[in-house]
């Protein structure tokens, strides 16, 4: 799953091999960030701090604690997080995303199951739609899982179970 | 993988869906769950093509701000190794003499003087020796003069203003092979009788390494410092210990008390003279008579700490260099080996003080940061559950 990140981004202390860090991640980490965030611009500028702070921290880095994905992953998690909580200082959001990942190649049978996938996530508890997206988005295993939400990886396991029982249920629910 | 918690079934179920996403075949009973997500991520937002580039030009450009100038980069190193060396130095001031009040170097030894002017800017502050110990030895015996003569009035007899009288004391160990024992006793004899002083008690005892020699010396305040530098090259050093008494108090206690009995008694003997029956002269005659006995004794109660003001007391113990035990090693080798092992010691005690002081600050500190880590990551996760409000 994490073929591209062989080596440690200290070990790499190579700006190459960070580049391919951020080639291997960008559009699934972009990704997550905007299904947590629901506002595009928010999410481009807390993809580019996640990794910028991931850059300046590289150092801090330990593979023994997880691949350089999950640490990714947990860092723009938190520069999320903090964007969630700016704006409950400063105000709720206005807009929504808009709906770009639409393709207009999609069959109707897809473009269909689409929208009630998107219905069902939306209908899930925002713990379980993130570890949703961490797991199909991000593609994290259990164990990357576990590191990125504090937990034990029997518990990501069982949490990402229940979870997808849940947007199956919902989707059911929303046809 | 440990999923104690999952059923076979679920634990199945999450496999498959690792080999989806790693796209690799699973049976028809995960197609269901591959489309899931499938759906998951076509749905998910794609980013802009236009924000990726630019991202990755900075990602290439090692997200290099905008050049702007800079103020000169401080060399943090340097600058936490200078204030550790600082700290360290103060230390090692503070332990060398102020904690403890032994001096180790005998070439820090100064004379100084028992009488020694008050500055005037400190207002008690002791100075460094700015008089002789001629003018020390006039002021102390100035009231003794004015006592040869009973009947006088006294003068000069109390310390100027601001000046102090101060008693020193003290105590060296030296260590020597127990050849060398006589020889560094008669040094130390030649040395007390060239600084001016006496040597007012000695024992020496040569029988092997049992030899040992011990000297009370009494010495000119003004000639100690010498003297301590003398009896230090004569062997090595085991220990020095220095002490000091202001006894300016004492001093002019006993010098009022003495000035107050000799003005009774030239009261004394004006009603002498003026006693008109037999009677009246016996009573003053033997009044006075009392009162000599209790000048006597205030006049030695004066002139001995004016003595011990002027001299310093110097007890000198030699030992073997056996009986010194692993320290006050004799010859260059050896004192230089005890030079080390001071160091050590005293860097010991550094590093020791040092511990002592940076611990608990480096535990409250980590403390804070974990505390204010963990406040912030549940404001985080209170913000992500009040997201979906």
């Amino acid at each position: 799953m994490n073929a591209t990140l062989a080596s440690t981004p200290r070990a790499q202390g190579s700006g190459a091999q960070f580049e391919a860090l951020y080639r291997s991640c960008a559009d699934d980490l972009y990704a997550y960030v905007a299904s947590l965030l629901r506002d595009r611009s928010a999410a481009e500028d807390v993809t580019a701090l996640a990794f910028e702070r991931a850059y300046r921290r590289r150092a801090l880095f330990d593979l023994r604690r997880g691949s350089a994905r999950a640490w990714l992953f947990g860092i723009a998690r938190n520069a999320a997080l903090d964007e969630l909580r700016r704006r409950q200082r400063v105000g709720p959001l206005v807009g929504e995303l808009a709906d770009q990942s639409a393709q207009a190649e999609d069959d109707d049978e897809f473009a269909e199951r689409r929208l009630v996938v998107r219905d069902g996530l939306a209908a899930l508890d925002p713990r379980e739609r993130e570890v949703i997206l961490l797991k199909f988005v991000g593609r994290l295993s259990n164990a990357e899982l576990a590191r990125v939400l504090g937990c034990s990886e029997s518990n990501a396991g069982t949490r990402l179970h229940r979870a997808i029982k849940q947007l199956r249920e919902a989707c059911h629910a929303a046809q | 993988m440990p999923r104690n918690e999952l059923s076979p079934a679920a634990q199945a179920e999450l496999e498959a869906l690792d080999a989806i996403l790693a796209r690799t075949p699973v049976g028809e009973e995960h197609l269901e769950l591959a489309a899931l997500v499938d759906s998951v991520r076509g749905d998910a937002p794609r980013i802009d093509p236009a924000f990726a580039t630019q991202l990755e030009a900075r990602v290439r450009a090692r997200f290099r701000r905008p050049s702007r100038r800079r103020a000169p980069r401080i060399a943090w190193p340097a600058a936490a190794g200078s204030l550790v060396a600082l700290a360290l130095g103060a230390l090692v001031l503070v332990s060398s003499g102020v904690l403890n009040g032994t001096k180790t170097q005998p070439d820090e030894l100064v004379p100084t003087t028992t009488v020694a002017p008050r500055s005037a800017s400190t207002g008690g502050a002791f100075k460094p020796a700015t008089r002789s110990a001629g003018s020390a030895l006039q002021a102390s015996t100035g009231p003794l003069a004015a006592l040869a003569a009973p009947g006088a009035a006294g003068g000069g007899a109390s310390l100027n203003p601001g000046s102090r009288l101060v008693s020193r004391a003290s105590s060296l160990t030296l260590v020597a092979t127990a050849g060398r024992i006589q020889t560094v006793a008669n040094a130390i004899v030649a040395s007390t009788e060239h600084a001016g002083g006496i040597v007012e008690s000695s024992s020496v005892t040569v029988r092997g390494l049992a030899s040992h020699a011990s000297f009370k010396l009494r010495v000119p305040s003004s000639k100690l410092g010498g003297l301590i530098s003398s009896l230090s090259s004569l062997a090595g050093v085991l220990s020095l210990n220095q002490a000091t008494t202001d006894i300016t108090n004492s001093y002019n206690r006993a010098q009022a008390k003495l000035a107050a009995e000799r003005a009774e008694r030239s009261a004394l003997i004006k009603a002498l003279a003026a006693a008109t029956t037999l009677t009246q002269q016996q009573r003053i005659e033997a009044e006075i008579t009392a009162l000599d006995g209790k000048i006597a004794l205030a006049t030695d109660r004066v002139q001995a700490l004016a003595a011990k003001g002027h001299n310093a007391t110097v007890s000198v113990d030699v030992r073997t260099a056996a009986a010194g035990a692993s320290s006050g090693r004799s010859g260059p080798l050896g004192r230089a080996l005890d030079d080390s092992l001071a160091v050590l010691d005293v860097a010991l005690v550094i590093a020791l003080v040092a511990f002592a002081i940076f611990l608990p600050i480096a535990l409250c500190g980590l403390a804070v940061w974990w505390s204010a880590a963990t406040l912030r990551q549940r404001a985080r996760e209170r913000a992500f559950a009040a997201s979906a409000t």
